[in-house]
């Protein structure tokens, strides 16, 4: 019996702001849109359905004058991560 | 979920984690700034003191310190503004270089107390611990090296009294021990195209 898969990790872009964020700190809006090749838009979208799930926490500030977003993985995230990462290993078709 | 579905979502999660490696040759010009303008304050302080005996040899220290302090903290901001994530690497690097300032800070605050001697003792042992500490979680042998060498050096100085009695030999080996734990593996990061960990 397989782990059932956590929807809201197993789309592309979730997955890969995901695991951008768990091997670090905190990052800038700028940084996950180079790093997923994500539009603007689209990332956006993603980012506030994994901070309504409590996955990430989004901090606006300033950075010298400019506006400034930064994202960073909450500890559900973290759990949440791992459960897939862990769901996805086991899985043997 | 089929196979290739599989095997895409752990590529996926591999290159995003590549991807925030911390870069340690942006390191490099924290010790080239500190390793210069010791270096250099040393070797003027030893002229000071040996060619003009003058009891003002310290003076030297009032000049560039808060001349580094200031230089590494425009090369950190520039960093800053250039940098768009931040690791855990940099908050450990941070923490640990702020704590081996105030340790530096201390003993020189003290130096009346305990003597310029011992107090350059301290110096030694308190960046050869931070060189050490930074080579061994970065994984740069020479930086470890070069930290295991100058906490050699300030226990050889401590408890050699030769050694201790003379503070110019004391000037001498605090330039030998910044040029073994800051300079020789600051340029050697530099020198480095990538070193990611």
């Amino acid at each position: 019996m397989f782990e059932p898969l956590d929807p809201l990790l197993h789309n592309q872009l979730r997955l890969q702001i995901m695991s951008l964020l768990i091997g670090i700190e905190n990052a800038e809006f700028g940084f996950l849109l180079d790093e997923t090749g994500s539009t603007r838009g689209n990332l956006s979208v993603q980012l506030n359905k994994l901070k309504e799930a409590g996955y990430i926490e989004i901090e606006k500030g300033y950075k010298g004058n400019y506006p400034n977003t930064k994202c960073s993985i909450s500890a559900l995230g973290r759990n949440a991560f791992s459960t897939y990462f862990e769901a996805l290993k086991s899985y043997k078709p | 979920m089929n196979t290739i579905e599989q095997a895409q979502q752990l590529k996926t999660i591999a290159d995003m984690l590549e991807r925030t490696r911390y870069n340690i040759r942006s390191n490099s010009i924290f010790y080239l700034i500190w390793g210069w303008l010791v270096l250099l304050s040393v070797l003027i302080e030893y002229i000071l003191l040996t060619q003009f005996n003058s009891p003002y040899h310290f003076m030297v220290w009032i000049i560039s310190m808060p001349l580094a302090g200031v230089s590494s903290s425009l090369a950190g901001r520039k960093h800053r503004l250039k940098q768009k994530h931040t690791t855990l690497m940099d908050s450990v690097m941070k923490f640990l270089w702020i704590g081996i300032t105030m340790g530096i800070f201390f003993s020189l605050a003290f130096s009346n107390v305990i003597g310029w001697t011992h107090s350059y003792v301290l110096i030694i042992l308190f960046y050869g611990i931070g060189t050490f500490v930074s080579g061994g979680v970065l994984k740069f042998k020479p930086l470890t090296i070069g930290g295991i060498l100058s906490i050699v050096l300030s226990f050889v100085i401590a408890f050699i009294p030769d050694l201790h009695k003379s503070f110019e030999n004391v000037l001498l080996l605090l330039a030998l021990s910044v040029t073994m734990s800051y300079l020789i593996p600051g340029y050697m990061l530099r020198s480095k195209v990538s070193l990611d960990v």
